[in-house]
């Protein structure tokens, strides 16, 4: 299915419906809090930076919403239905994909097999016929590597396709991360700290990227991010976390000007446009 | 790093992930093959017998190595569900008269429905837990066929089984055995790979690799380990089946958890994770073996204060030098090393 028809099969929501609604979550580990009554919502066609201090409950919510925690209260929904408590491989094939902060990509297998395991989500041969690659096999492996070649070819990973990814650089490593995410057909994309540890050329590629995931595919995004000035560039809205609540929400320009939020995470010598 | 042999250029694809990728592959793997079929002409009798119970324990291990070296879950088991096998097929050859052609895939069936119990453990537990779940495997087989119904399964007496036989041409010598037993290996050899190419494979490696963010890339984590247990007890199963057609005669004694741990040592001295590398693994394995159950016997006449008990002592001890050895030199088996070398001959004389 090329990205086209998958545009075609897009849930049709109505304009004002948001594509992630989260209502009231909170999420208890024993007697400490990590999010208490935490709502946000993602709408068609938006990216939404989380952000906020180290402890805020950021990764909780994008684990949370992936389906790693479950959290005690709240609802979370995904075009209107309950994802809360289902399996992590349920809500992706849902149509929810995430990056991770640290890099889980198996290294010892190469980018674009990589890839090509997350195109598999949906792949309906069986165990037994799979016995039989040139009998039943191929024709679907050949399938997944074409749908893999395009996502590599969008991310710029058509050099590099043969290589294990344990040999790659961090910033590669990321973007195969990306990669398989994206074949997973997202309906919304999580970013975790997408920018951590890149350095500015790295950082401006994986921003053009996502830039050009959301214009392109149409893909909602939210993205955790510590980087301001990168979070004030593409973000179209933005919620700022502290002690596991959502301490304001609103546009960038917004945000900036908030006393609470910059008492709170982004500091009393904070400017716009100037990165922190 | 994976590069093509000089001169291959992939137009498609289908040839893009082709494992044998040019013409001299091709050539080799097919002498390599029609080498093993005449194999009955050239080997002497005692080589023979060794070819017939490796390949037999190759099929066993190819199904550990996509069970432990591709899926990542610990099995101190295989040699029970190759007891299962081994019995399921018995039982199914002597009471219901059917072909070998059945018996085989069935017995696999058997094995795998008791590697699913095992599986659906493993979804839960894991590592060290899930080692000692597996060895439950080894006690649970011993137990339950020791005490059926003799008239089943004959008890601690062992099952005697009738050669397998198609259209009246009984396999009732090592020559013709060695035949059907490696027409199976072949079989199964090519099913392992498939399965590990494809998307069942990487699936495995996920679970391996990143057990707890393999949900989010899509993979069904529990399923996938049910999956692993299924097809390494099938394997088992098969060559379980095999080995009471070879043997024609059972008994719970032939699968004990030293069996078990010998598949282990040679999928680690082959290579994790490698279809040919527990091929591999076998070969050196049952070759040492063999050397010293040659040499042994020679030393005792020669020492005889060592004692007759040489061979089994040393056994274990080889057992574990073997595994330890290749630990500390290759923990990643001789198909790594092969690798490496491979990779390097191909860019000669560049270094990199």
């Amino acid at each position: 299915m090329n990205r086209q028809e998958t545009l075609a099969t897009l849930p049709q929501v109505h304009p004002g419906t948001p594509v992630l609604d989260v209502k009231g979550v909170s999420l208890r580990f024993g007697g400490v809090s990590a999010l208490s009554d935490v709502s946000l919502h993602v709408g068609q066609d938006e990216l939404v930076a989380v952000i906020g201090p180290n402890g805020a409950g950021k990764t909780s919510l994008l684990n949370s919403l992936a389906g790693f925690y479950h959290p005690q209260d709240g609802d979370i929904t995904l075009f209107g239905n309950s994802i809360l408590g289902m399996a992590p491989h349920r809500i992706a094939k849902a149509g929810m994909a995430r990056t991770f902060q640290g890099i889980h990509v198996l290294s010892t297998l190469s980018v674009i097999e990589n890839i090509m395991l997350g195109c598999g989500f949906n792949a309906h041969g069986t165990l037994a016929r799979s016995f039989f690659y040139h009998l039943f096999g191929s024709r679907e492996e050949v399938a997944l590597r074409a749908k893999a070649e395009e996502i590599a070819d969008f991310l710029d990973l058509g050099l590099v396709r043969h290589q294990p990814v344990g040999t790659l650089g961090y910033g590669l490593r990321k973007r195969v991360d990306l990669g398989r995410a994206l074949a997973l057909d997202p309906k919304i994309l999580l970013v975790d700290e997408p920018m951590a540890g890149m350095n500015g050329e790295e950082k401006e590629d994986l921003a053009r990227f996502l830039v050009d995931i959301r214009e392109l595919w149409k893909i909602p995004i939210v993205m955790v991010e510590h980087d301001m000035s990168v979070v004030m560039d593409l973000a179209d809205r933005i919620y700022v976390l502290n002690f596991g609540q959502v301490l304001a929400s609103g546009r960038p320009a917004e945000i900036q000007v908030n006393q609470d939020v910059i008492n709170a995470y982004l500091g009393g010598s904070y400017k716009a446009g100037v990165a922190t | 790093m994976f590069r093509n042999p000089a001169g291959i250029f992939p137009l498609s694809y289908r040839q893009d992930m082709a494992l044998v990728r040019s013409r001299p592959q091709i050539a080799v793997l097919l002498a390599f093959l029609v080498l093993l079929v005449l194999g009955p002409l050239y080997f002497s009798p005692r080589m023979l017998a060794v070819m017939n119970t490796s390949m037999i324990m190759a099929i066993a291990v190819l199904g550990l190595q996509i069970n432990l070296g591709y899926a990542g879950q610990i099995n101190l088991g295989q040699a029970a569900f190759m007891g299962v096998g081994a019995y399921s097929g018995g039982v199914l050859a002597n009471f219901s008269g059917l072909s070998f052609i059945v018996v085989i895939p069935l017995a696999g069936l058997a094995a795998a429905a008791f590697g699913y119990l095992f599986g659906v453990m493993a979804s839960r537990i894991k590592g060290f837990y899930l080692a000692l779940t597996t060895l439950a495997a080894q006690f649970v087989f011993h137990f339950v066929f020791i005490n059926l119904p003799a008239d089943w399964t004959g008890g601690a007496k062992g099952l005697a089984i009738a050669p397998a036989s198609l259209f009246g041409f009984q396999f009732n010598t090592e020559g013709r055995l060695y035949i059907l037993i490696l027409v199976v290996l072949v079989l199964m050899t090519y099913g392992a790979f498939s399965i590990v190419r494809g998307r069942y494979g990487r699936e495995l490696i996920a679970v391996r690799d990143e057990d707890t963010a393999a949900g989010i890339m899509g993979v069904d984590v529990v399923r996938t380990k049910v999956r692993a247990f299924l097809l390494g007890a099938f394997f088992a199963g098969v060559a379980g089946a095999l080995w009471g057609y070879y043997l024609r005669y059972i008994s719970v004694d032939q699968f004990t958890l030293f069996n078990s741990i010998w598949m282990i040592g040679m999928i680690i001295v082959g290579g994790m994770g490698s279809i040919t590398g527990a091929l591999i693994g076998v070969v050196v394995v049952r070759a040492i073996q063999e050397g010293i159950t040659s040499f042994a016997p020679v030393l005792a006449d020669a020492v005889p204060s060592l004692g007759s008990e040489l061979i089994f002592a040393s056994y274990n001890i080889v057992l574990g030098i073997l595994i330890a050895g290749s630990l500390l030199i290759e923990p990643k088996g001789l198909m790594h090393r092969w690798n490496t070398i491979k990779s390097s001959y191909r860019i000669w004389p560049y270094p990199y």
